[in-house]
């Protein structure tokens, strides 16, 4: 019997899990429902496509658990997996990257645009509409770094472990990318 | 532990099925090291040319080439300056700045504080090779020097003061 495994962190389950591998089982299984919304989120894959790369992603975490450098955080960690993944199967199928947004997203897509201005509010839901197809033809690079940053929620910090660029490009990067999305929108006609 | 998912399942599956097991460790201690070896090389190697730069210019007998300052061409200063020495630390300094990015935790830096930290690490140890082996190289050169040691001054003052009678360029 394991005592509490549930009540143990990622970065213990990983010490664990290098003793025991039935505690992968619960980093699997934390992570399952994380991971499938990032990577719904950055691409057009179908549900068979998700269980390839969750399998494939899950498999090198494992062969890859004694390299988990414990100064990261184990999130920081499966999702670099996870990014540089997702950019593999990017190449294999020959597709580009295209933010997948649903309903519940749109929310975000608010915080994103009005962060800084909080007086900005969308009129109607054409304009969120308007603001994630725009989203979509921003470069991949900023376009990834607002997902990272706005969608999952990550600090400066986890986009650069991720990522693998330095926290102070990160926060250029950021803010480069809300220039961009702003400058689209405005030439485009939507008024914030 | 039971998996909670139909997909976890699948994946604790796959991994059972390919029999995946983890690498051990000293296989990422082995490709870590790998990854600094390259970048170590090439700050050794951009040590060596600053060793080399600062032989070049201490060993410029600018005292003698002060004759042509008289001559109004200052310029000579930069002609005592060993550019294919200073070329070459330039680029091992380079090169050694985009592997050193390639380490484990070398994207956490700019990379001005990389080049900074390699430029730094190349200039010290440098002047350490100069220092230690100065004497070494003196001796190397004056073994395959064309005239033996004690006429030296002799031969550059005269060389210096283009002595057409000598025919002295």
């Amino acid at each position: 019997m394991l005592p509490d495994i549930e009540h143990l962190s990622d970065e213990q389950l990983v010490i664990e899990c290098k003793k025991d591998s039935q505690h992968f089982a619960v980093l699997v299984d934390r992570y399952v429902p994380k991971l499938t919304r990032y990577i719904r989120r950055r691409s057009l894959a179908t549900s068979d496509d998700i269980d390839d790369l969750l399998q494939n992603i899950f498999i090198k975490v494992y062969r890859n658990i004694n390299d988990y450098d414990s100064s990261l955080l184990f999130s920081s960690w499966v999702y670099r997996i996870s990014h540089n993944e997702m950019i593999d199967w990017y190449r294999r199928e020959k597709r580009r990257a295209t933010l997948s947004l649903d309903d519940e997203n749109h929310d975000i897509v608010s915080k994103l645009i009005t962060e800084e201005d909080h007086t900005a509010r969308f009129s109607n839901e054409e304009q969120k509409q308007h603001i994630i197809a725009t989203l979509n033809t921003l470069d991949d690079k900023y376009k990834e770094i607002l997902l990272l940053r706005f969608f999952e929620e990550k600090s400066y910090e986890e986009i650069a472990d991720i990522l693998r660029i330095p926290a102070g490009t990160v926060a250029i990067r950021i803010n480069r990318a809300k220039k961009q999305l702003q400058k689209k929108i405005t030439i485009h006609g939507t008024n914030l | 532990m039971e998996p909670t998912s139909n997909t976890t399942e699948k994946i604790l599956a796959a991994i059972e099925t390919k029999k995946v097991t983890p690498r051990p460790k000293w296989y990422f201690v082995l490709r870590n090291s790998s990854l600094w070896l390259p970048g170590i090389i090439t700050t050794l190697l951009g040590a060596y040319t600053v060793a080399g730069v600062l032989y070049g210019i201490l060993h410029a007998h600018l005292d003698r080439m002060g004759v042509y300052r008289e001559y109004g061409n200052p310029i000579f200063l930069i002609a005592a300056i060993p550019l294919l020495w200073v070329l070459s630390f330039l680029l091992f300094s380079f090169i050694s700045t985009s592997l050193l990015r390639n380490t484990h935790s070398g994207y956490r830096h700019t990379t001005l504080q990389l080049l900074l930290v390699s430029v730094a690490s190349s200039i010290i140890i440098g002047v350490l090779f100069y220092a230690i082996t100065q004497d070494t190289i003196d001796n190397q050169v004056r073994t395959y020097y064309r005239y033996p040691t004690e006429h030296q001054d002799q031969y550059f003052g005269e060389m210096f003061s283009q002595t057409p009678e000598r025919n002295y360029p």
